[in-house]
């Protein structure tokens, strides 16, 4: 029997089509969700072998792994008394977490320890200036005088949020989106100590682009992001939003994606870029400013990319099913 | 000797600080994780608030 390429991810992954149309046969779909409605994932291991079965099915031996985006198991929503949904979250994560390993022949796109090393930030913008990409001066700080040394050299910066979870105010969802700095607008930087955060010189930016990086395979596009202000989406600080630098606030929907030719030597920058991050994949944001220099800004371990290919018609999900099939 | 019946208030008060970032937020739209997943559009990646991305990302499984 053919060795099955397989797919880590909730079942209804709308990327998943775009490789699978691709593939021989049939990608086995392992969402670990699914083993709280009664789906069995299994693991067995003796002197002699080791053995791995899903749904009744021995999946040992697969070709590739595609680790998309599997949903968390959340407590909330197991069907068991409060006082045991911990323990319950905590058995079915520490079942389903033995798949990262449990292909070790099958080729991975991409393994997930690669993934955990390569989301570190420092260590992009430092592999970024390896490969001999332009850095935009950033700094990450916990400390109100050094940010403040920072702005008055650079003037106008953009500031980030290293934070991952955000408050609630009154029972509504905020966020810290990366916002513009400097003259017009200065926020309170005392409380850097206890959250310390990015900022990063602004740059005057012609194109914006985002870069997919399969293997040897380099697809690039820009994005632009209408800039007309939808009705005010925010009533708490709302002096800000004028000053919010991401592209998916304040913004009507028109977002434009068009296809790009990048320099030769851009695009090996790329390559080598997600090569030294140990990953087959990436999704780099690049910036080309009015003078028509090249800014490197990150790249996404795992970024989503079927709005690129739906717009451009850029055969990503191809070059994905080729990878895992072996095929490059 | 201090009683340890009364609270000082001053200290209470100084012992809450703002974190940076506090007179930045502002309000966002939480995607659920299946809105993500099914919206293939980029920009509502990210948009996910509330919920740490590794609970939408592969990272979760680690």
């Amino acid at each position: 029997m053919a060795k099955q390429i397989a797919v880590i991810s909730a079942h209804n992954d709308a990327h998943i089509p775009f490789v699978e149309k691709h593939l021989k046969a049939p990608i086995l779909r392992i969402d670990p969700q699914e083993i709280t409605r009664g789906a069995e994932l299994s693991f067995y291991f003796d002197t002699r072998r080791s053995g791995v079965t899903y749904k009744g099915e021995d999946i040992t031996d697969l070709k590739g792994v595609w680790l998309r985006k599997p949903q968390p198991v959340q407590a909330a929503k197991l069907p068991v008394t409060d006082s045991y949904r911990a323990y319950s979250q905590s058995a079915i994560e520490r079942l389903t977490a033995q798949l990262l390993t449990a292909f070790p022949e099958a080729r991975w796109l991409s393994d997930s320890f690669a993934q955990n090393r390569a989301n570190n930030k420092a260590l992009q913008l430092t592999l970024a200036r390896e490969c001999g990409f332009n850095v935009v001066p950033t700094l990450f700080t916990s400390s109100p005088e050094a940010a403040k040394q920072f702005i008055a050299v650079h003037g106008q910066c953009i500031t980030k949020p290293l934070a991952m979870q955000f408050p609630q105010v009154s029972g509504q969802q905020m966020a810290f989106m990366s916002t513009q700095i400097g003259s017009d607008f200065m926020p309170n930087l005392t409380g850097l100590h206890l959250a310390p955060a990015i900022f990063q010189k602004l740059l005057a930016v012609d194109i914006e682009v985002r870069v997919v990086v399969v293997d040897q395979h380099v697809f690039a596009a820009t994005v632009h992001t209408g800039k007309e202000q939808a009705k005010p989406q925010t009533t708490h600080n709302a002096h800000v939003r004028h000053h919010i630098r991401d592209g998916r606030y304040n913004q009507d929907g028109a977002t434009s994606i068009s296809p790009l030719g990048l320099p030769v030597d851009i695009a090996a920058r790329c390559i080598k870029h997600c090569k030294l991050l140990r990953m087959p994949f990436g999704a780099i944001d690049l910036i080309r400013d009015i003078d028509g220099v090249w800014w490197f800004l990150e790249n996404n371990p795992n970024g989503q990319w079927a709005f690129v290919e739906d717009a451009t018609g850029q055969p990503i999900g191809k070059a994905i099913a080729d990878y895992l099939e072996g095929h490059q | 000797m201090t009683n340890p019946n009364i609270v000082d208030f001053q200290m209470w008060e100084e012992e809450f600080q703002q974190p940076f970032g506090s007179d930045m937020l502002v309000e966002v739209t939480v995607e659920s994780p299946e809105r993500v997943l099914a919206c293939t559009d980029g920009r509502t990646d990210g948009l996910i608030m509330g919920i740490a991305p590794e609970d939408i990302d592969a990272l979760s499984l680690a």
